[in-house]
């Protein structure tokens, strides 16, 4: 009887002490989340925002140049379009999508077209990119030249040189 | 970095080509009947109509897409979720809908799709796009999964990928959830209906 007490006894205290130590975790589990929300709340906080947005702006201040290598897809046909003619509708399409301050801060300018490969090299800064990307979307629809973007670089030499207009 | 294009009207040779060249390997077509593998790219069938009831005698293997025109389309909505796959907007929707289409919408839970090309277009006209601009703020919010297609007819409609994503982050996504809209969205409506497909 004594034995079957103690045992009793034993199972009983584990019961509670398993008890108390869900309940603490329970709480302790309360008092992280709180903490992950005001974390998360100050994440939102409107001074940590703007001092992002302050950040992103000192990094746009530096504009790098990119060189695109473009192909247009003609299948076989000559391409009737000269350097400077394609030049002036990606800068009129450009235009008409982001206006005439976007166009000049973003340094458009076709700097090559090699009319028996089909390939061109684009320079733009780098931060335009989806805006060029985009212009090149509407030339295709419009004037009907499939644009395929081959490779970016950061340097003419190396642009040209995947262009294959170098050796 | 392998694509889906989720929504081909009509299928020749020139367009798989052109599609494969662009990295696009799967396809989803109008067009198609069976599935089918075409020069190493997957053909899924599709049907694409306004009429909920044409939607429930598709075939099982065909993707069944919803198209919304108007308002109207979006009548008897609750009802929606157990005929189609996913929602496509036509450019009128994208021009005309509003918040609170869009938000039934939303509600239903299906992916929705949209068109480059007739974004495109309507950008051209410089018209606002009020359906479009509602739409991308629950997608930004990531509260639909987006499905972004060029719908090619010919072609001159298809769109290179990077393009695609390019005027999706320049309409206010993230470039994650723009490759999203291309790689993995397509992919899990395809897997729901038991396509076992992958992009490497």
């Amino acid at each position: 009887m004594y034995i079957l007490n103690n045992y009793l006894l034993i199972i009983l205290s584990l019961i509670i002490t398993s008890l108390c130590i869900s309940i603490i975790s329970f709480i302790l589990i309360l008092k992280v989340k709180k903490l992950v929300e005001l974390f998360r709340l100050s994440l939102r906080s409107r001074l940590l925002r703007s001092y992002i947005k302050s950040i992103e702006a000192r990094k746009k201040r530096r504009l790098r140049k990119r060189y695109m290598v473009f192909e247009i897809i003609n299948y076989g046909r000559s391409l009737n379009i000269s350097k400077e003619e394609l030049d002036t509708l990606m800068k009129k399409y450009f235009k008409e999508l982001f206006g005439t301050t976007e166009l000049s801060r973003s340094g458009l300018t076709l700097i090559t077209i090699d009319k028996s490969k089909f390939r061109g090299v684009l320079k733009y800064h780098s931060t335009y990119r989806t805006k060029v990307l985009m212009t090149l979307a509407l030339l295709q629809v419009k004037e009907g030249l499939i644009v395929n973007p081959l490779r970016t670089t950061g340097t003419l030499r190396k642009a040209l040189k995947y262009a294959r207009i170098i050796k | 970095m392998k694509y889906v294009e989720f929504h081909v009207r009509k299928l020749s040779e020139e367009l798989v080509e052109l599609l494969k060249k662009f990295k696009y390997h799967i396809i989803v077509c109008d067009d198609v009947k069976k599935y089918d593998i075409l020069n190493d790219v997957t053909i899924i069938p599709r049907v694409t109509s306004s009429n909920a009831n044409e939607l429930k005698t598709a075939p099982r293997n065909a993707i069944r897409a919803y198209m919304v025109k108007s308002k109207e389309d979006l009548k008897n909505y609750p009802k929606l979720k157990r005929v189609a796959n996913i929602v496509t907007l036509t450019d009128e929707a994208l021009i005309r809908l509003g918040p609170k289409s869009i938000e039934k919408i939303v509600n239903l839970g299906l992916p929705v799709e949209i068109c480059v090309n007739d974004i495109i277009r309507v950008l051209e006209k410089s018209r606002y796009l009020k359906g479009l601009y509602n739409l991308m703020r629950y997608a930004a919010s990531n509260s639909i999964d987006l499905i972004v297609s060029s719908c090619p007819t010919k072609n001159l409609d298809v769109l290179h990928p990077i393009l695609v994503r390019s005027i999706l982050e320049e309409l206010g996504l993230s470039s994650i959830q723009a490759k999203k809209a291309l790689t993995q969205t397509p992919i899990k409506v395809l897997r729901g209906i038991g396509y076992n497909v992958y992009l490497e």
